[in-house]
């Protein structure tokens, strides 16, 4: 018997050594002897492997850093897979950061930058991925939500400019119905999901309120009939209900609608201004005619604003080995490369200029907004209490696709119901995270 | 001696013993996947699953699969009979019937978008018959879609069970059907009383791995569906409450809840075959 | 001999509209595969294409990465396949021919582990996995292939009761130890098995996505099912690629299967016995 123990142990030991050895060989690369390093940059545009941009970029970055050869790998469903694959510490050296990481877990997952009072001086829209005054990603663009507009639709049906309440709005969108059924006015891009998220970004330009969100942390009806998440959800229910999106959402999809308004096909995308490009790529003798504009509202002070808000951050894998080197290639990103702008962005990096379809915008007398900070040491509460409920709020599509498809008339709720149904479980979450 | 199951046994006892010692572990606490530290909640994460309706409604999901299961078996039957028989170009109504079965999973899932979307296969071949009122939205229609997806599973796995029953059928002496035939039976009475007690065993096996089947419906919804729209499948959701929403201690629990289903109706099957060949 | 052809008619109408229904989701992937993007728009599913635009092919055999898949897929195949052959078979050996103390825990243990559906434990062997390093790394979904394979054990001791004792007892006296004899007496013997085993495992590995999927998401890592699946993203709405993505990967299982086919169906029908 002894002998056999012996034996089992040996040669579990024997497997131990041979599990390990895979292991090791290939992260052992990385040693500092080494003098090219190989760092890989993990994020969601897959576009600009398809068409060559990412190896022009780092071409461009390798002649400032001959040393640090990136390797790029793209997701298409990043935040979801991101999500799953940071269960591991393989997640890549420099990457995007999913919003769905709860501040107090930064720590964790990703390496500090810096003091957020240091990096405030030189960047804009640090306050989301900050904690307890320490900052942990940086914005690698910010973004104004609103709608993409493709006018030449809008001019077509005889609506010479974008209307300024969510009842012009929904007129226009009939109008544009009636004087041509071929066109789609509004597209949701129900089923890529993440799309829908931007319809809850549109929040503080609605209301021009810097402290909407923050306010919905102890808000235990948010989404009661006046306030700006029932505004925003009513809307989409209304266009769904009364036909003015695509015919069949579940299958809708998002290549395509770049490709359907950049040919005059779609009048209205709910998305962000990081949208505009990819959309005049698609045609570019159509290009002059998308437009991005604000959500359909007005403020109570008579203004309109437009929301800006930080779109994914570059963050830095705490397990990585190679943390020198993707802070090089962080900061080259953010100080050096053309990315907010090639994207419809606002740069991060203050005093650097802003992109046209923001600038004509600003004339116009819309104001840029953007929302403020988590109250100090609650910076995780908002992800929190969204998480208890499962709403979803900013993150996940399951809740704006029960409203749609509601309203399309797959399920059987009323509108109504689901505004409860969302209160009951905002309190709840209220609750229960308090009660932690 | 002992050397040669060593390997095997340390194997089976860290990939399937282990996380699963580890999975009741996990479904006692709420621990989130990544923290250093979790707090015991005992049993609460149980009472979740079963009272809280995002996570029990899946199980309605399951439901499709499993009424599709009978449909399935019953194909399968049905072509395994006839090809029992003498069939003109056998082998290629058996090759047509089970290459289905060997097919990737991403790809079935490819195919049958191809087949459901607007204007693909279906709509095609409805209008072909003037059926064009009769079309939906095969995947978006939230009272058609899972009936969709279950054929789509029935379509996969019909072969593979029509191959197990026509093997079962041939092993049947073929003595008794020439007895019966000279007794002046015909094929249904042959169906019914030499064909059905002859696969007794392997039909009710079949049905049993349906429900454990139906269960554990993954990669078809997965691919096509992503589990929007309601198709949300017991799996789908444990996969995603574990990583997506890290909630690693609810989704221990819902796993166990699973496995253990699994256990209990494969037992029931187990007793009841030993049962009957006692008897 | 009038009411044989009716009912024969019925037979055959009933296995033409099955085999209709069997052929027909692929066929139509097959014609949609040789259309330019222009016809597949404008033409119906049904319709034939045109000329043979194999066009389609290039762009998902080459920015589709399949060749990366198949590699990948090749190397999980022959390491797995090898490791589930020579571990089985031994293992099988040991427990048929051999009294020892362990015998029948270890037993139980294998019988137990059949009742556990493998996508169940995910949650924990992700864990598991992730903490032996093995994430990412082609052997993560290599081990996990070899770790959760109890069906071929049972199929090795199936065959090992009919390889009579006496040939290993005669050897024994001819002076072969242990390792000779399972070597040159059991081994051997065990063929049939083996061309089972490679074909119900061969199938499963070539078609697993999930594992490969959750533990090895480096694109250089992809298989056959994973380039497939990321289809989905770049090429969103560009049927024609999809579907010749889609005939690529089926065409060595229709190969394959064509091929084998007698060994197939006996090796499916074998698995369940």
């Amino acid at each position: 018997m002894k002998k056999r123990l012996a034996l089992l142990a040996g040669v579990s030991a024997a497997l131990v050594l041979l599990l390990g050895a895979c292991g090791s060989k290939d992260s052992g690369s990385g040693s500092a002897k080494d003098k090219t390093e190989t760092i890989t940059f993990i994020n969601h545009k897959t576009d600009w492997t398809t068409n060559g941009k990412w190896k022009e970029y780092m071409k461009e970055f390798n002649k400032k850093y001959p040393n640090i050869k990136v390797k790029i790998e793209t997701i298409t469903d990043y935040a979801g897979q991101m999500k799953t694959r940071m269960n591991s510490d393989q997640y890549g050296d420099l990457f995007m950061l999913p919003d769905t990481i709860k501040p107090k877990d930064y720590a964790h997952f990703v390496e500090p930058l810096g003091k957020k009072a240091t990096l405030e001086k030189k960047y804009l829209g640090l306050t989301n991925k900050s904690y307890n005054g320490t900052t942990y990603g940086i914005p690698s663009q910010l973004n104004a939500s609103g709608m993409v507009v493709n006018m030449k639709v809008f001019k077509d049906a005889g609506i010479k400019t974008f209307p300024k309440t969510t009842e012009g709005f929904i007129k226009a969108l009939k109008t544009i119905k009636e004087k041509n059924p071929e066109v789609t006015p509004l597209y949701t891009n129900y089923a890529a999901g993440w799309t829908l998220a931007n319809w809850d970004f549109t929040r503080p330009g609605i209301t021009g309120d810097k402290q909407v969100t923050n306010k919905l942390l102890t808000d235990k009806a948010p989404f009661t009939k006046g306030k700006v998440m029932y505004t925003i959800y009513d809307t989409l229910y209304q266009v769904a209900h009364d036909g003015l999106i695509e015919s069949d959402p579940t299958t809708s999809d998002w290549e395509q609608s770049k490709v359907d308004m950049a040919n005059n096909k779609i009048g209205v995308m709910v998305l962000g201004s990081w949208a505009v490009p990819q959309v005049q790529d698609a045609n570019k003798e159509n290009a002059d005619n998308i437009t991005f504009q604000t959500f359909p509202a007005t403020a109570k002070d008579g203004n309109q604003y437009i929301s800006v808000g930080a779109d994914y951050n570059y963050a830095i894998n705490v397990h990585s080995k190679h943390k020198a080197a993707a802070r090089k290639l962080l900061n080259w990103l953010v100080n050096d490369s053309d990315y907010a702008k090639d994207n419809g962005g606002l740069p991060t990096l203050k005093g650097a200029e802003y992109p046209e379809a923001l600038k004509s915008m600003q004339e116009s007398g819309v104001k840029l907004i953007e929302p403020a900070a988590a109250p100090k040491g609650k910076e995780s509460l908002f992800s929190e209490i969204d998480d208890a409920s499962e709403i979803g709020l900013d993150t996940t599509d399951k809740t704006k696709q029960r409203i749609i498809e509601a309203a399309v008339g797959n399920s059987k709720e009323s509108f109504n119901d689901i505004m409860k149904d969302l209160n009951t479980k905002w309190a709840d979450a209220i609750k229960t995270v308090g009660s932690n | 001696m002992v050397l040669f199951t060593v390997i095997p046994v340390i194997l089976l006892l860290v990939f399937s013993y282990y996380p699963l010692v580890k999975m009741i572990q996990y479904s006692l606490t709420d621990w989130d996947g990544f923290s250093p530290s979790s707090n015991f909640v005992g049993l609460k994460n149980y009472k979740t699953v079963f009272t809280n309706p995002t996570y029990f409604s899946v199980f309605r999901t399951s439901l499709y699969y499993f009424i599709a299961t009978f449909f399935q078996l019953g194909f399968a039957l049905l072509f395994a009979t006839l090809l029992s028989f003498k069939v003109k170009f056998a082998n290629f109504w058996k090759g047509v019937l089970f290459f289905p079965y060997l097919l990737n999973g991403v790809a079935i899932g490819f195919i049958f978008l191809y087949f459901y979307k607007q204007q693909g296969t279906l709509d095609t071949v409805m209008n072909f018959f003037g059926l064009h009122n009769q079309i939906k939205l095969w995947l978006g229609d939230r009272s058609i879609n899972n009936i969709s997806l279950a054929f789509t599973s029935v379509w996969r796995y019909t072969g593979f069970n029509f191959l197990i029953f026509l093997g079962a059928i041939q092993s049947i002496n073929p003595e008794v059907y020439e007895a019966a035939e000279m007794d002046g039976a015909n094929r249904w009475n042959q169906f019914k009383y030499i064909i059905i007690p002859g696969i007794k065993e392997i039909l009710f096996l079949n049905i049993i791995l349906g429900v454990s089947g139906s269960l554990s419906v993954f990669d078809i919804p997965y691919i096509m569906t992503s589990g929007s729209n309601g198709t949300n499948t017991f799996v789908i959701q444990t996969i995603d409450t574990a990583f997506k929403y890290n909630k690693l201690g609810l989704a221990s629990a819902m796993a166990i809840i699973l496995l253990l289903i699994v256990i209990v109706v494969t037992v029931i099957q187990r007793v009841a075959t030993r049962e009957r060949s006692a008897n | 001999m009038k009411k044989f052809t009716v009912s024969a008619f019925f037979k055959y109408l009933i296995l033409v509209i099955g085999a209709v229904i069997a052929i027909l989701p692929i066929l139509v992937v097959f014609i949609g595969s040789f259309k330019s993007n222009n016809e597949f728009l404008t033409s119906g599913v049904l319709s034939l294409p045109k000329h043979l635009d194999f066009s389609n092919y290039k762009t998902a055999f080459v920015n589709g990465q399949m060749l990366v898949g198949f590699k990948n897929t090749a190397i999980i195949f022959v390491i797995s396949m090898a490791g589930k052959l020579l571990l089985g078979s031994a293992f099988a050996y040991a427990i048929n021919r051999f009294d020892f103390k362990l015998k029948k825990p270890i037993m139980s243990l294998f019988m137990v582990a059949m009742l556990i559906p493998a996508i169940t434990s995910q949650v924990a062997t992700f864990q598991l996995i992730n903490s032996m390093g093995l994430f990412n790394k082609i052997w993560s979904v290599i081990i996990l292939n070899l770790g959760t394979d109890v069906v071929s054990i049972y199929i090795f001791m199936q065959y090992l009761n009919e390889i009579p004792v006496s040939l290993d007892e005669s050897a024994f006296l001819d002076g072969a130890n242990y390792f000779q004899i399972f070597g040159k007496i059991i081994l051997p013997n065990l063929k049939a098995p083996m061309v089972t085993i490679l074909i119900i495992s061969g199938v499963q590995i070539y078609n697993d996505f999930y594992n490969p999927f959750l533990y090895m998401p480096d694109p250089s890592l992809k298989v056959i099912s994973t380039a497939l699946f990321a289809f989905k993203g770049p090429y969103g709405t560009n049927w024609p690629v999809i579907l010749a993505g889609v005939v690529i990967v089926i065409l060595p299982i229709l190969i394959v299967f064509l091929a084998l086919q007698k060994y197939i169906y006996n090796g499916v029908v074998g698995s369940v016995k």
